[in-house]
């Protein structure tokens, strides 16, 4: 059978989009042990919205570093299940991964040593 | 078979399904090389706002008191009505993904529909700002938010801007989608759209925190 056989490459194609979108079709979603009623981008957005009101909450009743660390956290996984989820790249190619972390790579490094410049140093 | 139709390039609709992959990932590729780009442009403006605002402590903590209750109550909303968004369009991509164009536009509707009213209330919370003396400084600022105009509307308005323009783009592939261009084996522009429109809500996830609750 030749390598190139358009009707195994068709199936092949399929299988693929069978196994990549199963997780997302089906109506229930398994995570932390437990099994939610729900499709796997509602239970995600039921996870960012709780992460969200804990953030408000937090703001409102911590006043030390330990709000800036615990909002910074919150904020970070909220971003990370949307780029996971949402944007796929949980299962998407690497190089997507790799495309997005470079620029912010630099970002936080540039920040960084902006952040421990004393304030109106001589340039 | 023609010569015409020898060298006449590949219409989507005749691609097999392998070259539909990779023209797939190839559109994707070129989403993710645009964000990139983004995440340069989104990380000077907010990182210049955190940068000032570790210098200027006190100046912040004015802002968060001239926002008071009803500003926060806004700026929650706000985030939420972005994280919802980001979920309609999602499950529009899931819909297209399962040959409902129906249940793509249904889901398409409310996608657009969060991001006006988000747009509203940003120009509500604004038109509050503003009435607090938080402006830009050559439009008169109060002079206890000197400075900080500039730097938390170039954000902010630069997030908001873009929201518009993912309204618009949603309506578009919208109406491409009513043309039947879209099905369970075609969705690249739908996918693409939506790296889009979940970009510009991490955005706005980092700017809430870091602008309104730190």
């Amino acid at each position: 059978m030749s390598d190139h056989n358009p009707t195994t490459d068709a199936v092949q194609a399929d299988a693929h989009h069978d196994s990549h979108h199963a997780e997302i079709f089906a109506e229930t979603t398994t995570m932390f042990g437990r099994t939610f009623p729900y499709p796997l981008y509602t239970v995600i957005f039921g996870i960012l919205g709780v992460l969200t009101v804990s953030e408000i909450l937090i703001a409102e009743v911590f006043t030390s570093w330990v709000k800036i660390v615990a909002l910074l956290a919150f904020a970070l996984a909220k971003a990370i299940l949307v780029v996971m989820y949402y944007m796929h790249l949980k299962s998407d190619s690497k190089i997507f991964t790799l495309v997005l972390l470079l620029p912010v790579f630099i970002i936080s490094i540039s920040l960084m040593f902006l952040l421990v410049t004393p304030y109106g140093a001589a340039y | 078979m023609s010569d015409i139709t020898l060298h006449e390039s590949k219409q989507p609709a005749l691609l097999s399904p392998k070259e539909e992959a990779i023209r797939h990932d190839n559109y994707k590729f070129a989403m993710w090389l645009y964000l990139a780009s983004e995440v340069i442009l989104f990380g000077i403006l907010i990182g210049g706002f955190v940068v000032w605002r570790v210098q200027n402590p006190a100046m912040v903590k004015h802002f968060h008191e001239a926002s008071g209750l009803l500003g926060k109550i806004v700026v929650s909303a706000n985030t939420f009505l972005l994280l919802t968004s980001s979920w309609a369009m999602v499950m529009g991509l899931r819909e297209i993904q399962r040959d409902n164009v129906a249940g793509l536009l249904k889901w398409f509707r409310l996608t657009i529909l969060l991001g006006l009213v988000f747009m509203g209330l940003q120009y509500y919370e604004y038109a509050q700002l503003a009435h607090h003396g938080i402006t830009l400084d050559y439009l008169g600022s109060a002079p206890e938010f000197a400075g900080l105009g500039v730097r938390f509307y170039s954000a902010t308005f630069f997030h908001g801007i873009h929201v518009l323009i993912g309204v618009f783009w949603c309506w578009l592939v919208m109406k491409r989608a009513q043309r039947g261009e879209f099905s369970s084996k075609r969705y690249t522009g739908v996918e693409v759209f939506g790296l889009y429109w979940h970009f510009v809500d991490v955005v706005w996830i980092l700017i809430f925190t870091l602008f309104y609750l730190v």
